[in-house]
């Protein structure tokens, strides 16, 4: 196999992973879905600077959160009026029934700013280390580590958790219990 | 002075008091399964109708 299939196939393994990261970080499907066909499309273009052997999904993640930053800087103030919508809406959503939960953690999640969200998205979901997200953010370890604090203070927050168990998880333990008679 | 004060806040990071290990590990359970929906989502056919097109594109380039 030549480089360069070994490339399209490490693009193609990546794609799950590129697409989550995409729509996690911008919130919305259709724009996530632009970003990682101009990532696709810059890596490729691009793909000589790319040193086999290294870690392709942090160099692709890469790619992917500065496309995002860059059409972010354009939308500032439109996408802050949109996050202050958000927080509008959490404020008064009491509810938190069992099945809403990943809806309700996903609001919360795009209420974070950016560059908090990115954090915990690289280190709590995709798997990457403190040092491979400060690579992939270009800036210090101990920033990414104040980033994913802060943005954990903050969902611990908004999706009012404060214990080892929440409301829902508590309500399901009811019912449970009510039906099984305990 | 933003800026001053975003590095102030980096630089106090040992100081910062640590969430609770019950809230964070739960904040993480609700953070993978919300991002394993994500993950097992379908792949839109034209990303890899992209890669396929680019491939064929550089290998008769390669050949001319």
């Amino acid at each position: 196999m030549n480089d360069r299939a070994e490339f399209t196939a490490g693009l193609m393994k990546a794609l799950p992973s590129l697409r989550a990261f995409a729509i996690s970080l911008s919130g919305r499907a259709e724009r996530a879905d632009d970003l990682v066909q101009d990532t696709l499309m810059r890596a490729w273009a691009n793909a000589d600077s790319f040193q086999p052997g290294t870690n392709l999904n942090a160099w692709l993640f890469t790619i992917l959160r500065n496309l995002f930053h860059s059409e972010y800087r354009k939308r500032r103030r439109e996408v802050q009026d949109e996050d202050g919508a958000y927080a509008a809406r959490l404020s008064v959503q009491a509810s938190q029934d069992a099945h809403l939960d990943v809806q309700d953690f996903r609001l919360a999640l795009e209420s974070l700013p950016p560059d908090q969200r990115e954090a915990l998205l690289l280190v709590g979901a995709s798997g990457f280390s403190y040092e491979e997200a400060a690579e992939i953010c270009q800036c210090a370890v101990g920033t990414i580590k104040s980033r994913v604090n802060r943005a954990r203070t903050k969902l611990a927050e908004i999706l009012s958790i404060d214990g080892p168990e929440d409301l829902s998880a508590d309500a399901r333990t009811r019912s449970v219990t009510a039906q099984s008679g305990i | 002075m933003i800026r001053k004060h975003v590095k102030a806040e980096v630089e106090n990071l040992e100081e910062e008091i640590q969430i609770d290990e019950h809230i964070q590990r739960r904040i993480g359970t609700k953070l993978r399964s919300f991002y394993d929906e994500l993950l097992n989502e379908p792949i839109p056919e034209k990303f890899v109708e992209l890669l396929v097109k680019l491939e064929e594109k550089e290998r008769k380039e390669g050949q001319s």
